[in-house]
């Protein structure tokens, strides 16, 4: 997955003549299949009417997908947690943490203006953002990725959000490591507020790009 | 009745001697194009395997990698030479000293065959530079890389011997590797400075496919005359193929904050009762369990996970959602089977503190301590009473000669195992073998008895009973293992053996004793001895050195041959559950060259869809000369105490919130 992704980046970087946004949307989007995934159905009436806060939570690289609820606070950061214990931790709109996909991304530290965290509306993000993306590794001190964001806001549209409509700002994020390596994240931010609708995002030189749904956003 | 998991252990014990001749090619397990050097170009743990097949020559090479800049390979080569063969035992070096820069080029020195100055020793100096898909390498060589017969290059009569090293008058020699990215082939070509039967100088090119991920075939060809095929096998446990934890995701952790403590608290049972439901999602069995004032006391064990930090990390996880507010501390005991072997000792305020964090490991590694474990426990919830148990297993096991053969000479034994389980300190266990494949030269029983070179005298082709023992393991202190076993040990020994290991779970070394009185026994037969007795008596330290988890087991003392010597065993364990060693040894009676021998253990998660903690055992070397030689089969303690070493769980912490 990771190969996909860092390859798709890296030819698009460099071919300056292409539709770069276009096409690295759709190569982020639609990754080609190494594994295959089977994503559950969800019932949004069910869901809205308990009034609980719910992501749809897709693993292409690993070939899971889960649908999680949102369990706990921590820090300001909610937990979801689906039935098998698989789950992510969201800090605003930026996946924070990832359990039972994989490799698992234990943490992400970042700039205290990210507007990822803040959910900002497209115009007001700040041209680059620096995060930090801590994975395990052997012994009791995480391997650390640091990465530089650069962003490009794309167009308005309507997408289809696990059966609802929403009008949503597409960004384009494209990050560097500071070993050379490359990842794309692209986010559809409410069009009106900022707040993440659905975002797929970087998470560990293993497990790649995660994709992540709000079904019904936290509520505090 | 229960039968363990069916696995196979594959071993290949490889019987060396001094080489001698006339011919050298292959360079020992170190970065090869055909057969010249290339650039050591790989990275830390990159583990290789290769089989060399030519017409004059067979080899069988590991080439482990502890770090960026230092290859290390250990070769056991067969020379065939008229109407016999000979075989040896390289230890090689490629010793990475300049990195490539982007106009600069690499700078890689190696010595092949260290400590010997026979026909397959040789040193080189090669720079290298890497364009896009090729790597190109021009250098010097000596010895092997020199001359077409490389042989006494020196005058140092040690068992060390290293006045030939860089002597003698050098060769060039070039080689281009590319991998063509089409198919995954590799395609290379070289130019040696040394001659041979057919021109003054050597070509050679070779062309390798991927056959498998990780294993690649290439068959090479020089205007020598000398065509072959090479088998290698390519791994880096650092890098598995499958990711191992994507089962199932660990329990949410709840922090003990805020209003907990105002609500009714659950009681023992009840605790123990949730524990152990959530835990069987995980594969993780409560064994025993007490909850008294501010503690949790938990004996944890898996079948399937071979990280005991994240055993611990699930099990924490779970007392953190259910057990009641005043509870303080978590104790989770680890059980090896015969022992109760560490408390680790979890501060809940600490993993309170960590969780989530981004050094969360970290501050779980602060919060956590080790303790022995009590001699005597009070009873406790879950703790039931052992039921007597007859099981049994069957084990297939390939041995290769060097010694005697002509050819790759193989034998293929198939082992019948049986083990009567008294209680978990007891059992009685044999195993009855029989070759159904013997190319071995079967030799007459010899005159007089000997420690091991008379392997090839007992008989063949028949089922015979290769051991069996009773065991027992018991704890005198809380830190002092101690083992008594008696028996037949071994297809040549029988007898009885005590051990004792000393080991404290706050640090990680371990010392230990092992004595041992065995008669030889008889060539044929089952039960009878020959009129031959030994004993031994030596001394072990284990240590965990680093951490990068490596380790090392030095042994010293009287061995089978009466003669006073001492074995180094060195070696990785992996977070994984890999395993990867290499050994060596000396004895007062020996003045040849240091023998070298090699094992690496693969968890059968990675081998087999079962999975599981078991491992498939591949070594190579270890025991054939007289010299240097235990007894082996008495169950040597630290076999089953080193998953419990600090070292390693510390090494597996990352894993504790996964």
């Amino acid at each position: 997955m990771i190969k996909v992704v860092f390859s798709a980046g890296l030819i698009l970087a460099l071919s300056g003549c292409l539709d770069t946004f276009g096409q690295m949307r759709d190569a982020i989007m639609n990754p080609d299949p190494e594994v295959e995934m089977v994503i559950p159905g969800v019932n949004r009436a069910a869901i809205e009417q308990a009034d609980l806060a719910a992501v749809l939570m897709l693993s292409p690289g690993t070939g899971i997908a889960a649908v999680g609820i949102a369990i706990q606070m921590r820090d300001g950061r909610i937990i979801y947690n689906a039935n098998d214990n698989r789950g992510v931790t969201l800090d605003g709109g930026l996946i924070y943490a990832t359990l039972g996909f994989g490799t698992n991304l234990q943490a992400v530290t970042t700039q205290s203006n990210d507007p990822l965290v803040t959910e900002a509306k497209a115009g007001d993000w700040p041209a680059e953002v620096t995060r930090t993306y801590h994975v395990s590794q052997r012994g009791t001190v995480f391997a650390q990725f640091t990465a530089v964001c650069r962003n490009q806001v794309g167009r308005q549209l309507v997408i289809d959000v696990v059966d609802a409509n929403r009008r949503v700002v597409e960004v384009l994020e494209t990050c560097a490591t500071q070993e050379g390596d490359t990842f794309n994240n692209i986010h559809y931010l409410d069009a009106a507020t900022g707040r993440v609708w659905r975002t797929n995002q970087w998470t560990g030189p293993v497990q790649g790009n995660m994709q992540v749904d709000v079904i019904d956003q936290f509520a505090p | 009745m229960t039968r363990p998991t069916f696995g196979m252990a594959l071993t290949a014990l490889l019987s060396t001697s001094v080489a001698t001749g006339v011919m050298a090619e292959g360079i020992g397990g170190l970065s090869q194009a055909v057969d010249t050097p290339r650039a050591a170009s790989g990275i830390a743990d990159d583990l290789t395997i290769h089989l060399d097949f030519r017409e004059d020559y067979r080899a069988l090479s590991f080439g482990l990698q502890p770090s960026d800049w230092l290859e290390i390979g250990i070769s056991f080569p067969t020379y065939d030479e008229g109407g016999g063969s000979s075989s040896g035992n390289e230890l090689s070096f490629g010793l990475r000293l300049w990195e490539e820069r982007s106009y600069l080029p690499g700078l890689t020195v190696g010595v092949v065959g260290f400590g010997s100055d026979d026909r397959g020793s040789g040193e080189y100096v090669l720079a290298s530079k890497t364009m896009g898909s090729v790597q190109a390498s021009v250098g010097l060589g000596w010895g092997r890389y020199a001359q077409d017969i490389a042989v006494d290059r020196g005058d140092d009569e040690s068992i060390v011997r290293t006045d030939h090293l860089f002597v003698g008058d050098p060769e060039p020699l070039a080689n281009i590797v590319w991998d063509t990215g089409y198919k995954s082939l590799i395609a290379a070509a070289e130019y040696s400075g040394v001659g041979g039967a057919e021109a003054d100088d050597t070509f050679g090119a070779s062309l390798s496919y991927e056959v498998l991920e990780g294993l690649r075939v290439a068959g090479f060809v020089t205007n020598q005359g000398s065509v072959g095929v090479r088998l290698v096998f390519a791994a880096n446990p650092t890098r598995p193929f499958v990711q191992t934890d994507i089962n199932r995701g660990p329990h949410p952790y709840v922090e003990n904050r805020g209003l907990r403590a105002g609500q009714p608290q659950p009681g023992e049972q009840q605790v123990f009762a949730l524990l152990k439901e959530r835990l069987e999602e995980d594969d993780i069995q409560i064994r025993r369990f007490a909850m008294r004032g501010d503690t949790i006391d938990v004996t944890a064990a898996s079948n399937m996970d071979p990280v005991f930090a994240r055993v611990v990390g699930r099990v924490a996880r779970v007392l953190s959602a259910i057990a009641p507010a005043n509870i303080t501390t978590f104790r989770v005991t680890q059980n090896t089977g015969a022992f109760d072997s560490n408390v680790v000792v979890l501060d809940r305020a600490g993993l309170d503190d960590a969780v989530g964090a981004p050094d969360a490991a970290a501050l779980a590694w602060d919060a956590t301590s080790f303790e022995a474990s009590p001699l005597n426990r009070p009873a406790a919830l879950g703790e039931s009473t052992f039921q007597p148990r007859f099981s049994y297993g069957f084990t297939p096991v390939l041995k290769a000669d060097f010694i005697t053969s002509d050819t790759l000479e193989l034998t293929g034994t198939f082992n019948a195992n049986a083990r009567y389980t008294f209680s978990p300190q007891t059992f009685v266990s044999g195993s009855v073998g029989y070759r159904f494949l013997n190319q071995w030269t079967q030799e007459d029983p010899p005159a007089e008895p000997q420690p091991r070179s008379d392997f090839t005298s007992y008989a063949p082709d028949i089922a015979y009973l290769q051991s069996l023992s009773v065991r027992h393991r018991f704890r005198v202190a809380p830190e002092i293992y101690s083992r008594v076993s008696a028996g037949l040990f071994e297809r040549a020994y029988g007898g009885v053996s005590g051990e004792m290991i000393w080991r404290d779970p706050e640090q990680n070394f371990a010392l230990g004793l092992e004595a041992t009185y065995v008669q030889k026994r008889a060539y044929e037969g089952w039960f009878g001895f020959e009129d031959a007795d030994a004993s031994t008596l030596i001394g072990s330290l284990y240590a965990n050195v680093g951490r990068n988890g490596d380790y090392l087991v030095l042994d010293a003392g009287q061995h089978l041959a009466g003669d006073f010597a001492v074995g180094l065993t060195v070696g990785r364990n992996y977070r994984n559950g890999w395993r990867i060693s290499a050994s060596t040894g000396w004895s007062e009676e020996r003045d040849s060259a240091l023998k070298f021998g090699a094992e690496i253990a693969i968890p059968l998660s990675w081998t087999s869809p079962d999975a599981g903690k078991g491992t498939t055992n591949l070594s190579v070397g270890g025991q054939s000369g007289d010299f240097g030689s235990r007894v082996s089969g008495t169950g040597l303690l630290y076999d089953e105490l080193r998953t419990s070493d600090k070292r390693r769980i510390e090494d597996g912490f990352g894993e504790f919130w996964n």
